[in-house]
């Protein structure tokens, strides 16, 4: 098999691994005691490089080891019972790829994961290899994410975070009963393992760099982690507040949602026609909305809901459901206060709060700083006046964002759990 | 490099230049006012020195004694001194739009001079408006440009990128690839104004007309080896379920398909 179809195959492999962020570092080049500059840099921003025809950025060359696995996962395209071509890299095709890509400036660097085809010490050392020689023997620079195999070693993840500048392992699955249940091979004990062991060593590594600066550095752009949506039961309450836990807990610098594409025939899964895809939109932005704009992840279905809505985004929804908070007046309101207006972002929020520091703001000033005032309008005043009644009932036709057009393409999940059953549900253990 | 007084008219005139387009925001900012008008001898072909009066500095070599030297680095000092970061970052980024919005871009420094340097915060001036916009659009697309230029070695071995931007960006973009290609050389080729950067033997370069272009390979060079692996991953990595060409052409708009290998000619 030559490099190119391994490529393809390992490259297809990877594709449903949602990741590809090449933010959250800044390192340059080199190899030490070398004057010269070694190729590659990376910056906190990161760089996207191309957009593939589902609109998704590539940043890195995301490609597995091997595809050959050991598991059975019922969701997962490579398990082990899947009549797929298999292929495996050698460590230096890998870096020449990498090294050869970066150059042309395809790619900002790697991004490597691998099916589990032996012991999870040895797949994780076939990782750490091709990242030792990128930065020990090329002096490489890019950008290097590498997934935490579970179940390895933690000598072995503590060199992986040496050399990487991201880590991660997949979560998959929302509860310890779907993974049970749809890969029974995974344990969500080893999977919370590998994340706490990182958070701990990023953890040590803040504190000694406090009083050392040559200490070398853990994984700097943090971890992440994955969560396959609508191939479990789950509701989205449930998957918000792991996702809240993720962040608060293990100090998760991003949790992806990937909506469970059907790529098997497998009983213990749901029918679904097309991925579940304003579902996922949807989470992304209750994630944004606790990430960026001091939401809690209990505000966000705070009302006995399990899921979030299809026709409105969750921001919106929670306003509707909290008239008392509403109008904020944009002379006034505290930063926080105007990030929970629907209509208004993070930028909008400060271009208001350097605005008005100036003077006063008018109505028609606010779409110009790119408030979105057909939504703002309702939830906003101006010099104590309100610029619309709100009136949540009519508003809810009115706020609708297109979710609802989309909706054939998203099924709900295959049966619907109350919040009780959800909370017991929350079954992994971050104590 | 120079700027004139303003005219009878209203009008102020440079000569396109960075130097004197910041020449003439010192004068809007010292001056407390702003033209009607500005002409730029790039743009309008005017007769720029007719209208010139004596510029606050000169280039170094036109010094005829210490004195004047000192006089014109002080001068220069001025200038910097008076701009805040943010406003001198508006000045640079509306030099490259190759936008005409010159005179707006004065009042706002006029203004400054009257209010502070935060007016460039003032999202209620629709000159800010303007000129922020303006400024972004420039920012946008050097963002983009650092993701989508694509290096193949050239006829010397030099790795050299071909962009067609719409702003005059490339010499924004040599920072960011002097430190992604560490010690190694390379090449920027605007070819929409035959204009090249190179930095060979650690040492940088700038050329125009067809000098520039001969960094870049030949019309029908055939793809490369490692081109054709990564149109190969390219066509892979993608997720067939999720297809989505709309926010593809969003995200990386038609106009810079054809330097990119992945897709040109899609």
């Amino acid at each position: 098999m030559d490099l190119g179809e391994k490529l393809e195959i390992l490259a297809a492999a990877a594709r449903y691994d949602a990741s590809c962020a090449s933010s959250g570092s800044s390192r340059a080049g080199g190899l030490p005691g070398s004057a010269k500059s070694g190729l590659g840099a990376s910056r906190p921003a990161g760089v996207c490089h191309s957009w593939t025809g589902d609109g998704r950025c590539v940043s890195l060359l995301k490609v597995l080891y091997s595809n050959s696995c050991h598991k059975d996962c019922a969701y997962c395209v490579n398990r082990s019972s899947a009549e797929v071509e298999r292929a495996s890299f050698t460590a230096e095709e890998l870096v020449s790829l990498t090294l050869g890509f970066y150059r042309r400036n395809y790619i900002e660097g790697l991004f490597l994961s691998s099916g589990i085809f032996a012991d999870a010490d040895i797949v994780m050392e076939k990782l750490v290899e091709v990242a030792r020689i990128l930065r020990e023997r090329e002096g490489f620079g890019g950008y290097i994410h590498l997934k935490a195999i579970p179940g390895s070693s933690d000598k072995l993840l503590r060199k992986a975070g040496l050399y990487a500048d991201r880590l991660s392992a997949n979560i998959e699955l929302p509860t310890a009963s779907s993974l049970a249940r749809l890969a029974p091979q995974k344990s969500g004990q080893e999977i919370l393992g590998a994340m706490r062991f990182m958070s701990q060593a990023e953890a040590e590594c803040r504190e000694d760099k406090g009083r050392l600066r040559s200490t070398p550095r853990f994984a700097p752009a943090g971890q992440s982690t994955q969560l396959v949506v609508g191939a479990s039961p789950e509701d989205d309450r449930t998957i918000i507040r792991l996702a809240g836990a993720l962040y608060g807990r293990l100090g998760m610098r991003r949790v992806y949602y990937s909506a469970f594409v059907p790529v098997s025939t497998d009983p213990r899964l749901p029918l679904l026609k097309s991925p579940p895809l304003v579902r996922e939109h949807r989470l992304y932005q209750a994630d944004w909305l606790m990430r960026f704009y001091g939401f809690k992840p209990e505000e966000i279905l705070d009302s006995g809901e399990a899921n979030l809505s299809s026709e409105l985004d969750p921001k919106t929804a929670w306003a509707l459901r909290h008239p008392e908070f509403f109008p904020v007046d944009v002379e006034r309101a505290a930063y926080a206060a105007l990030l929970r207006v629907p209509g208004v972002g993070v930028t909008g929020a400060g271009r208001i709060v350097s605005t008005r520091r100036i003077g006063h703001i008018r109505p028609e000033d606010l779409g110009r700083m790119g408030i979105v005032m057909k939504r703002a309008r309702y939830f906003i005043s101006l010099g104590g006046r309100p610029l619309s009644a709100l009136e949540p009932d009519s508003l809810r036709l009115q706020l609708a964002d297109g979710g609802a057009s989309q909706a054939s393409s998203w099924a709900p999940p295959l049966q619907s759990m109350s919040a009780n059953t959800a909370k017991t549900q929350l079954e992994f253990s971050f104590a | 490099m120079k700027a004139s007084h303003p005219c009878s008219r209203g009008t102020w005139s440079y000569d396109g230049s960075l130097e004197g387009l910041v020449l003439l925001a010192y004068k809007a900012y010292s001056e407390g006012a702003a033209p009607e008008t500005v002409a730029n001898a790039l743009s309008d072909g005017g007769e720029l020195f007719a209208l010139l009066g004596p510029a606050p500095f000169e280039p170094a070599a036109q010094y005829s004694s210490p004195a004047d030297f000192a006089m014109a680095a002080e001068n220069a000092g001025s200038v910097l001194r008076a701009f805040s970061g943010g406003l001198f970052d508006l000045i640079l980024r509306i030099w490259m739009s190759e936008e005409a919005l010159e005179p707006a871009l004065l009042r706002i420094c006029a203004e400054a001079a009257l209010h502070g340097p935060e007016v460039i915060a003032d999202h209620g001036s629709a000159d800010v408006r303007l000129i922020s916009r303006a400024a972004f659009r420039v920012n946008h697309e050097i963002d983009r440009l650092e993701g989508l230029a694509r290096f193949s070695p050239g006829p010397t071995g030099l790795f050299c990128a071909p962009l067609a931007p719409d702003a005059n960006i490339a010499a924004a973009l040599l920072p960011h690839f002097s430190r992604r290609f560490g010690s190694e050389d390379f090449a920027l080729v605007d070819v929409k104004r035959s204009i090249v950067f190179a930095r060979q033997d650690g040492r940088f370069s700038a050329s125009s007309g067809d000098e520039a272009l001969a960094y870049l390979p030949g019309p029908g060079t055939a793809r490369d080896e490692e081109t054709e692996l990564w149109c190969r991953y390219f066509k892979a990595t993608e997720n067939p379920a999720r297809r989505n060409p709309d926010l593809q052409r969003r995200l990386m708009p038609l106009r810079y398909w054809r330097y990119l290998p992945e897709i040109a000619g899609a």
